[in-house]
């Protein structure tokens, strides 16, 4: 199965789950949808989540647990989509491959969903702080002796209402690379204040 | 006519021993070097002059010799005695490959030692917001937005978008200042 939000090999209750999604009436569709973004801009609400899936699976007769696995594999295309920055279009496409059916306008409201939470979710990316190691690298497992330059830089980057570390590391030629653009990023702003 | 189909043969298994252990190419197997390479020579005959070769070339990368070392080191193997010596055509091919592939062994060794993602790439652009409709929307005014492309060695890329204000990209610029001077002071203090 070629995927775009995913790389991995997907277990076969993965592909079931996405199935199953048929099962649901458009307006069921719509609200599990609605649920799962709300917790996708909000991922520290988890108990919020949990809470309105088995609201939901009151509601219409099912029973809470099936549908919260439903649902941690559906995550993953929005999730991965995010990490990848794919477009409406391939997010619809993977939805197609994975099985889903649902009417033509539940999938184009799902991925319009989609781009939507990443779109939300650049707008809250900010960057908190940065911290940073730099040093030389005197040898390894496989090379007795180096001296190559590292650098690592901690990212701290507030998402919604958490925050996350992203961490990296660096060449030089990488370190002036993000300076410079860095910088001229600077003069474009100032450019225009 | 045959000395230089050995000495080809061995340049050859050389290469596919690189490629295979330095290079990341999965498609090279021992049973594919022999089949091409040596096919007269049984599994066992080659099994056992591939292992030679690849320990030999191991301990020339993790050594990273030099010129000097290396003559040293091939001139030492080729007056070992019994079945572990190296004929002076081996020693030869050996010493040919190294010159030829240190660099490139010797970086794809140092990338595989970087274990967090490195940035492959990044663009930026500046943004004007006027207005919002989400509400509680911190920020109006100039907003510089940076996607960073992370990713590992041999491994799709990761994107992480960031924004920052003007406050925000000036401290950010302030802290790289420092780390230019670290640089600097360990760089160009040798």
């Amino acid at each position: 199965m070629q995927l775009h939000f995913t790389k991995d090999v997907l277990p076969d209750s993965v592909g079931t789950d996405f199935q199953n999604l048929n099962k649901l009436n458009e307006q069921q569709f719509h609200r599990l949808i609605e649920i799962l973004f709300q917790f996708l801009l909000e991922p520290k609400e988890a108990e919020r989540f949990m809470q309105q899936l088995t609201e939901f699976a009151g509601e219409h007769g099912m029973s809470a647990g099936p549908l919260r696995n439903l649902m941690k594999s559906v995550l993953l295309v929005p999730q991965g989509a995010l990490k990848k920055n794919l477009t409406g279009e391939q997010i619809k496409e993977d939805l197609l491959t994975l099985g889903t059916h649902p009417s033509p306008l539940g999938l184009r409201h799902y991925a319009a969903l989609t781009r939507l939470a990443v779109g939300q979710t650049l707008m809250v990316n900010q960057l908190v702080d940065m911290e940073w190691k730099f040093g030389v690298t005197v040898g390894t497992s496989e090379i007795q002796k180096l001296g190559t330059v590292f650098l690592q830089l901690k990212l701290v980057v507030r998402k919604g209402n958490s925050t996350e570390n992203v961490y990296m590391e660096l060449t030089l030629p990488q370190f002036y690379n993000f300076l410079h653009e860095m910088e001229r990023a600077k003069a474009s702003m100032e450019c225009f204040s | 006519m045959a000395e230089v189909d050995a000495t080809k043969s061995l340049s050859g298994l050389l290469n596919g021993i690189a490629q295979k252990v330095y290079y990341n190419n999965s498609e090279i197997t021992e049973e594919l070097l022999r089949s091409e390479l040596y096919p007269e020579m049984s599994p066992d005959e080659f099994t056992a002059l591939h292992d030679k070769m690849k320990g030999l070339l191991k301990s020339i990368a993790t050594a990273d010799m030099d010129h000097a070392q290396l003559e040293a080191f091939l001139t030492a193997q080729t007056k070992k005695q019994g079945g572990g010596g190296l004929s002076a055509e081996q020693a030869a091919a050996l010493s040919r490959f190294w010159k030829s592939q240190r660099v490139r062994v010797k970086e794809s060794l140092v990338a595989h030692s970087r274990w967090e993602p490195s940035l492959r790439g990044l663009s930026w652009r500046v943004d004007l917001q006027t207005a919002a409709s989400r509400r509680g929307t911190a920020h109006s005014g100039l907003v510089a937005l940076v996607e960073l492309e992370l990713g590992r060695t041999g491994q799709d890329s990761e994107f992480v978008c960031l924004e920052f204000d003007e406050t925000k990209v000036n401290q950010v610029l302030k802290k790289m200042a420092d780390i230019q001077e670290s640089i600097d002071r360990i760089v160009h203090s040798t």
